[in-house]
């Protein structure tokens, strides 16, 4: 080995300390972009040669370029993504929910009922005044309209909340897509053995993007393709192709939309992300608040109107109704083979429980009218004729053969509070109709049924809770509140923990332009040190050519 | 630790963000002068709210039942003093023509004035507040005596609610009181004031004397029940002082589950606002350590 071979030599130094340069500059342009991971230059030794029995060694080899990274903290911060994308969606949605029934502004149902018991004592303090009587069913009026309101309100937020499940669903399906371009490009480019650093960032970011809503499983094969699961266990992403979502919407689930992997319906297998977050709140708390105030709108229709019927108006008009007349509706499941259809009527008000009800056929002529609320069978048949009435807790149901009769496995879905607050309105029209009398006609003065009436808002008439009208209410407010507040909580709890696996991937893979900084110096004596190896030999050089 | 600037710009980002947030909420609940904005903020005080808003509206229209109950019993009384002066004055004309010095033509003016003070009798019975008769039970749009005293009311005695699951009764028919039905030894004192008016057109005296004992049943007839519609009022007054009690109570509850504390707000505003400014400063301090600046 001669002087050329110490330049050979200073040469693999000038080229290590550029590609750390190099890496150090690629680095501090980085620095503030979420998904990337530092890189760092491994450098070894060169191979040594042997000369004269010593190994001499041959200068230094950029071997790789590596990213810092912890595999491990990265699969935490994909589950805490997952929870935190559920816990966001869900407490969005929950303090929309509470902002609709939010009743401390003093505009709320709550009022509105509390003035319609005020205006029926006035009523039945001067039972013959026409001002009175106008004043009540104005106040019957606003409540109807806080009700619809609500009840407005809820479907538009359902809607919208269907809508976007949707969106999700054309989020993932375009991120899944894109992971599996990557997926080809990371393959092709990491052939040759070298990693494919910043390709890998990038996956890694939108991995980190589609755990934030659906609960997702990350396999990585040998070939540095990634293959994942989604909804525990459907594949979404193998190699380069894909496996898209879908949503369709469920005829037995008031028509919002299903989500679909091909052809299977995984709307129950999704456990995490914001997609749960927002299945949840659309079928859990939206349904739930809707159910319960079509409940309430539909006691106070069937209790107002069972009193208001038997009494008597100024003008002897009796058998009213004060509240528009509740719709019963009755519903053939869309999973039912035969070609049998019903109609639904209510035959006694007062015998209604507002609960919900199945007529379940175990073969074409045997069925049973179950109350789907408590389970309970309230009726049941083995000779099912077409056309004939079905009675139960007043209730008549009648179901007449189409194309074919019932088959077993039949299910009609009975319900008479569907649409209650929807249709939820008043009435009468004339004022002098208001049957605030019990007895026969003729009588102006006579309070008693409207007394009844007045009744009714300390009579625990909601038969499933026990409960008065505003005690019902003002369970469903708190527990809406409480749901809302739950939601925020885990929220802000997750959003603790998010932080903090941030913060050590930061820690570990984040980029610090202080120590670049210092490397960027180093690399620059390094450089300079070489250089000076060069000009040191450089003189030799000339030394051993002038030499005479 | 490592640590990167990506750590401490997320780091002072979320506490920035985190820091506005709990400002924004005490700016909320200074403004609107109540810890309970949303169901969330305390859902068992919003459920209890709820419930107490709707206890002062029943109070507040148990005390308007109550008013209108005193007016309607002060219309009553008025009426019926009037029908106590005029019964008064109806025994001294009994007394004074059933002394001897009286002659036929005394006794013949004297029915004159009864004859009038009669129709007196009749146009109290046929009081009316507002639109409604007084006296006439739940047929209140019917007139309950004609000119000769004939009831066409009913028996039903009128009632509203003057707290929970207390009905009060107010209203007094025009039967009980003129004409005896329903009270044990009740007497029909406009038949008394006809007879009255008859013996002294007939100047006679038997029957002019018995009217001084049939008068004094009336008097005291009215004077019954004039102390049963004191009792009533009396009621009535205990009632509104019971209620009273109850809505500042009911206030006193409601205020403490939604009124905030307006002290602890003012100093939560301040401790908040330092925090804020405190972090603010650390964050334009912390951002200017780069030993970029000093690499020249």
């Amino acid at each position: 080995m001669g002087l050329s071979g110490i330049l050979d030599l200073s040469k693999t130094a000038l080229l290590a300390a550029q590609f750390s340069m190099r890496t150090a500059s690629h680095n501090i342009a980085n620095a503030s972009n979420p998904n990337y991971t530092r890189q760092r230059v491994i450098l070894s030794a060169g191979v040594p040669i042997t000369i004269g029995g010593n190994s001499v060694g041959t200068g230094v080899r950029a071997t790789d370029i590596e990213r810092v990274y912890d595999s491990f903290l990265g699969l935490q911060i994909v589950d805490a993504n997952e929870t935190m994308g559920r816990y966001d969606a869900l407490e969005g949605a929950l303090s929309r929910l509470e902002g609709i029934f939010n009743d401390s502004q003093g505009l709320g149902l709550g009022d509105a009922l509390n003035d319609l018991f005020s205006s029926l004592q006035d009523v039945s303090n001067d039972p013959s005044s026409y001002s009175a009587r106008t004043v009540l069913l104005s106040k019957a009026r606003t409540l109807a309209d806080r009700i619809n309101d609500l009840d407005d309100r809820t479907r538009k937020e359902i809607e919208n909340l269907d809508k976007q499940i949707k969106g999700r669903v054309d989020e993932i399906n375009s991120i899944s897509t894109r992971i599996a371009s990557l997926n080809e490009k990371i393959q092709l480019s990491e052939a040759g053995g070298e990693t494919a650093n910043d390709l890998r960032d990038e996956r890694e970011g939108l991995i980190r993007e589609l755990s934030g809503k659906i609960d997702i499983t990350v396999l990585e094969g040998g070939d540095g393709q990634v293959t994942i699961l989604a909804a525990g266990g459907n594949s979404i992403v193998a190699g380069n192709s894909t496996t898209k979502l879908s949503v369709s919407k469920d005829p037995d689930n008031n028509n919002y939309y299903d989500v679909l992997l091909g052809s299977r319906n995984i709307t129950d297998d999704i456990s995490s992300g914001s997609l749960k977050g927002l299945l949840d709140a659309r079928d859990v708390n939206f349904q739930d608040t809707l159910n319960r105030l079509e409940t309430l709108a539909a006691s106070i229709t069937k209790e107002f109107n069972v009193i208001h019927r038997a009494g008597y108006g100024l003008d002897s008009s009796t058998g009213n109704d004060f509240f528009t007349a509740l719709s019963p509706s009755v519903t053939a499941k869309s999973t039912n083979t035969g070609g049998a259809a019903a109609t639904v009527s209510i035959q006694t008000l007062s015998s209604l429980t507002l609960d919900e009800y199945e007529i379940r056929f175990s073969s074409a002529t045997t069925f049973s009218v179950v109350n789907a609320t408590d389970g309970t069978v309230v009726s049941s048949g083995n000779s099912y004729t077409s056309g004939a009435n079905i009675d139960f807790d007043g209730i008549r149901v009648v179901v007449t053969d189409g194309s074919t009769g019932p088959q077993p496995g039949d299910v009609f879905k009975v319900s008479v509070t569907d649409g209650a607050a929807q249709n939820f309105g008043v009435s009468l029209t004339a004022a002098n109709k208001f049957a605030a009398a019990a007895n026969s006609s003729g009588v102006p003065g006579d309070n008693t049924n409207v007394l009844s009436m007045i009744n009714l808002e300390d009579t625990n008439v909601l038969s499933n809770s026990g409960a008065t009208f505003s005690a019902y209410y003002s369970s469903l407010i708190s527990d809406i509140g409480m749901a809302s507040g739950e939601a925020a909580v885990n929220r802000g709890a997750q959003e603790i923990v998010l932080e903090e696996l941030n913060r050590y991937r930061s820690s570990v893979s984040g980029v610090s332009l202080d120590e670049e900084a210092t490397n960027l110096l180093k690399y620059q004596y390094a450089y300079e040190a070489a250089a000076k190896v060069i000009t040191v030999v450089d003189s030799m050089m000339e030394t051993i050519i002038n030499l005479r | 630790m490592r640590v990167t600037n990506n750590m401490l710009f997320d780091l002072l980002t979320n506490e920035l963000l985190r820091s506005n947030e709990r400002l924004l909420g005490t700016y909320e609940t200074l403004s609107s002068g109540k810890k309970v904005n949303r169901p969330s903020d305390d859902p068992v005080a919003a459920s209890g709210i709820l419930d107490y808003k709707k206890i002062l509206a029943n109070l507040d229209q148990y005390k308007r039942n109550i008013q209108f109950a005193e007016e309607y019993l002060a219309n009553t009384e008025t009426a019926l003093s009037e029908v106590t002066n005029t019964l008064s004055r109806l025994r001294e004309l009994a007394v004074e023509q059933a002394s001897d010095s009286a002659t036929a033509e005394t006794r013949l003016n004297a029915s004159y004035e009864v004859d009038t003070l009669f129709n007196g009798l009749i146009a109290a019975g046929n009081t009316r507040f507002g639109d409604r008769y007084l006296f006439s039970g739940y047929l209140t749009t019917t007139q309950p005596f004609d000119t000769s005293g004939t009831y066409s009311g009913d028996n039903n005695e009128s009632t509203l609610k003057i707290g929970q699951g207390i009905t009060f009764t107010y209203g007094i028919t025009g039967n009980k009181i003129f004409k005896g039905v329903g009270t044990t030894g009740g007497v029909d004192i406009y038949t008394i004031v006809q007879n009255f008016s008859t013996a002294l057109q007939a100047n006679n005296e038997t029957n002019i004397q018995a009217a001084i004992a049939t008068l004094d049943s009336s008097i005291s007839q009215i004077n019954d029940i004039v102390a049963e519609l004191g009792a009533r009022l009396n009621r009535l007054e205990s009632q509104k002082e019971v209620i009273g009690g109850f809505r500042v109570e009911a206030e006193i509850i409601l205020s403490g589950m939604e009124d905030a504390d307006m002290t602890d707000v003012s100093i939560e505003l301040a401790m908040n606002q330092t925090s804020l400014e405190a972090l603010q400063l650390a964050t334009s301090k912390v951002l200017e350590l780069n030993i970029f600046r000093f690499i020249r």
